[in-house]
């Protein structure tokens, strides 16, 4: 039987977010004390007290700083994994995991002394030489880190020695995905078959300034559809006319509204003008839209008419359109839900001749804890899916989406 | 002699003022261990030394290494001390890791992967210098070739590491150097900030002490003889560190003649059973032992600070009879009549009292070198000249 693997997970720690995304969640005058208030939430009795506040009055930078803190708070990248390690070990300790990186160096306008995307990648390279046959970790690329070819020179020799064995993309940090300057590794992955991971939901951690800061423009970057860039793909009008709504609205571009005004990145229809310049790249869009989506609750963006669109209708479209034959999707964070037309959604996707061959499981550890224990999560996943669509989804599917030019077979590889 | 009661005022508060710093930096010192503020500190110094923004955070990486790594004591904490012979072991190591080529190889039948590093079983020397080679050119890459060039070369064999480790030894205690003043800087807010909690706690009006200085004449002279004897402690001491200044000034005190009848006031106090609680580990059990000696003497010298049901703010809130009328001369009288005043609650003794506090809070966060050296400059010039160290027996007037 192949083994088990979790397409989602996260292991960097709080020690990779930049102080200022901190700093978010306090008033101006108390930046100077800083340093104590960080001391004093590290206490476990005022992290409880203070997160019962948050949740109360609804400070969710706060909520979210305290959940990165929770495990992030961890000495090491190590410390997390093994702590992930030991909740599927009712598993037999055989589970394969993929760890998302995520580069938060450019997450907001101020500076900070946090460890750079470098680090958080040579931590895990050394953390995969104790875990050679279970980390298999990603890559997150930012197209304010490096652009172009100089991007792809940074990623292939990561991927190619299989240190690293996927990429993964953050856009709600500010970027839009179909960025000409992200075009480049586009090519590279779809000509080797390299996964992506991109995040899809509403929820997360933003770009901590205002839009216009990383939007300086009322047009969106944008890749053109052909090699000869002159045209552009018709989505991009609706790109562009998102945008100005977006742009043009206290809601989403008010101080303070990131959280709202970078939902701007997220739509999965950003990917539009990608896929259908690389028709074959392989991407994987986490989290089926969120809960919220597939349940059609009506969000406070459809609410004012800036941004109607359903992510979860949205990656349901993109997964079924046979000019994409290699879009994925995962039940990360999402598969906590009880609510009863969660896992009906999964299954009847799942059911779905080829959709469902790209629906994959992973469950966004650590994110999840402030819903629900690891283990508690894959129970209630192996429970509401049933041996026969979960081993679909966690092994068949991982399998085929992990595989790349450089690792053909997954499944049948064992790294010593 | 130059003396008079504005000046002689001056020199008790100074003298005041002095004695609580002792307990605000016992305090700043509690507190920065408990918040561990000094290894936070450290880390971010050595972070900043070796920041290179085009190739790794050198700093971070360094603290991942189990040489630094094993120093801390908690997952929050970072070691307050890095030994410079572990600093530059613990780095040439970090960059010798980058200098193989790791990669991961998939067997012919694709069934194995294995790990490939040809470097890994090298001398440290040749790994560190291909570390450095691999680095992208910056001016942390120009610093690390300068220390492989001082100290034999890049070539295969040449690199002698034991006087490379000691340069980057050297470079690093350099750099420890200039960050202790730049450490003393950043503890400025603290210091005001406990400062102002310190003035409070023990309820010190600036202004209502310069009032009762001025009034009560056997409580300045005291206070004067007191404030003597500890400027010319710590004026001996001159040249020493400031922690063995200020330890002889407390043994001065502790050795010094004093009224016996200790007032209840700060004896058994809140703040002394907080301050008996604070620090309980060695490094910290001295201070605390000089804070609460300096609290005692400030006891026994009778001070009109501290929380007292017949003294400002809790008297306000109380029934307190009038003391004037009681008094046997016009001094004690004047005395009384300001304390009868003082203790009815009115806007401008209200504000007087907080703005008193306040003023006692900035002084403090001066830190206690500050009024010290301050003390003994005044006492030099009440004195008309500074004592002789040697040979006072025979030459004073």
């Amino acid at each position: 039987m192949a083994r088990i693997i979790n397409a989602h997970t996260h292991i960097f720690t709080g020690k990779f977010a930049p102080d200022y995304f901190f700093k978010v969640a306090l008033p101006k005058w108390l930046h100077g004390w800083a340093e104590e208030i960080k001391a004093l939430l590290e206490g476990k009795r005022m992290r409880w007290l203070i997160r019962g506040l948050s949740r109360s009055s609804g400070k969710s930078n706060m909520q979210r700083y305290l959940n990165f803190m929770e495990t992030g708070m961890e000495q090491s990248q190590g410390d997390v994994f093994r702590q992930l390690r030991d909740a599927y070990a009712t598993l037999g300790g055989d589970t394969r995991y993929i760890a998302l990186t995520l580069n938060m160096d450019h997450m907001g306008p101020g500076s900070s002394n946090h460890a750079k995307i470098d680090d958080q990648l040579k931590e895990v390279e050394e953390l995969r030489r104790d875990y050679p046959d279970h980390l298999f970790p990603f890559v997150c690329v930012d197209p304010r880190h490096l652009q172009g070819q100089a991007l792809v020179d940074w990623v292939r020799p990561k991927i190619e020695s299989l240190r690293f064995f996927g990429i993964k993309m953050y856009p709600a940090l500010g970027f839009f995905p179909c960025d000409p300057r992200l075009m480049e590794l586009y090519a590279w992955a779809e000509a080797n078959n390299v996964p992506i991971m991109t995040h899809c939901t509403r929820a997360g951690v933003f770009y901590t300034g205002r839009l216009r800061e990383v939007v300086p423009n009322d047009t969106a970057p944008c890749l053109a559809t052909d090699a000869s860039n002159t045209a552009f793909d018709p989505e991009l009008q609706n790109i562009n006319a998102r945008l100005k709504k977006y742009m043009y609205n206290d809601f989403t571009s008010g101080k303070g509204q990131s959280k709202y005004g970078c939902n701007l990145f997220l739509n999965p229809r950003n990917f539009i003008p990608v896929l259908n310049r690389f028709k074959n790249l392989k991407v994987c869009f986490a989290h089926f839209g969120g809960d919220d989506e597939i349940m059609g609750d009506v969000q406070e963006l459809t609410r004012k008419a800036i941004d109607p669109d359903n992510f979860h209708v949205e990656i349901k479209s993109l997964l079924a359109n046979a000019s994409y034959p290699n879009v994925y999707t995962d039940i990360s964070y999402t598969l906590f839900s009880k609510r009863a037309g969660v896992y009906a959604a999964f299954k009847a996707s799942i059911n779905t001749p080829v959709v469902g061959d790209r629906v994959l499981f992973g469950t966004d550890y650590y994110m999840t804890l402030q819903e629900a224990p690891e283990p508690d999560l894959l129970k209630l996943c192996q429970s509401e899916l049933g041996p026969v669509l979960f081993d679909k989804i966690a092994t068949t599917n991982t399998n085929t989406y992990l595989a790349s030019r450089f690792f053909p077979d997954p499944a049948g590889t064992r790294f010593v | 002699m130059f003396n008079n009661a504005y000046f002689d005022t001056i020199i008790c508060i100074v003298l005041v003022f002095a004695l609580l710093s002792i307990v605000v930096s016992f305090v700043v010192e509690w507190w920065i261990e408990k918040i561990k503020a000094r290894g936070s500190f450290l880390q971010m110094i050595i972070r900043r030394i070796l920041r290179d923004d085009l190739n790794h955070d050198y700093g971070y990486r360094l603290y991942q290494h189990p040489t630094i790594n094993r120093m801390r004591r908690g997952i929050h904490s970072y070691p307050s001390y890095i030994s410079a012979e572990a600093f530059s072991n613990a780095l040439i190591e970090t960059i010798a890791e980058d200098g193989g080529d790791e990669r991961y190889v998939l067997s012919e039948d694709g069934k194995t992967g294995t790990r490939v590093n040809e470097m890994k079983d090298k001398p440290l020397g040749i790994r560190f210098v291909a570390g450095v080679k691999v680095m992208k050119e910056s001016p942390m890459r120009r610093l690390f070739l300068n220390f492989i060039d001082r100290n034999g070369g890049t070539q295969e064999g040449e690199l002698d590491i034991h006087s490379l480790k000691a340069e980057i030894g050297r470079w690093f205690d350099d750099h420890m150097d200039r960050a202790s003043g730049e450490y003393k800087i950043k503890l400025k807010p603290k210091l005001l900030g406990i400062g102002l909690l310190v003035a409070f706690a023990l309820n010190v009006d600036t202004i209502h002490l310069i009032k009762v200085f001025m009034l009560d004449e056997p409580l300045r002279n005291r206070t004067v003889a007191a404030a003597e004897g500890v400027a010319d402690k710590y004026a001996s001491t001159e040249g020493q560190p400031e922690e063995v200044r200020i330890q002889a000034v407390i043994d001065t005190l502790v050795t010094m003649p004093s009224d016996t009848t200790v007032r209840v006031r700060m004896q058994d106090t809140i703040v002394l059973k907080v301050v008996a609680r604070m620090g309980n580990d060695s490094a910290l059990a001295r201070k605390k032992q000089d804070a609460r000696d300096v609290l005692d003497r400030i006891n026994r010298l009778q001070l009109p600070l501290g929380w007292d049901q017949v003294d400002v703010p809790i008297s306000w809130f109380k029934d307190t009879p009038a003391l004037a009328s009681k008094a046997d001369d016009p001094a004690a009288a004047s005395l009384l009549a300001y304390f009868d005043d003082r203790n009815t609650l009115t806007a401008k003794n209200f504000f007087l009292w907080f703005f008193g506090v306040i003023i006692t809070g900035f002084a403090l966060g001066q830190g206690a070198p500050f009024w010290f050296a301050l003390l003994v400059k005044l006492v030099n010039i009440r004195r008309a000249g500074a004592k002789p160290k040697s040979t006072q027996g025979s030459n004073s007037d």
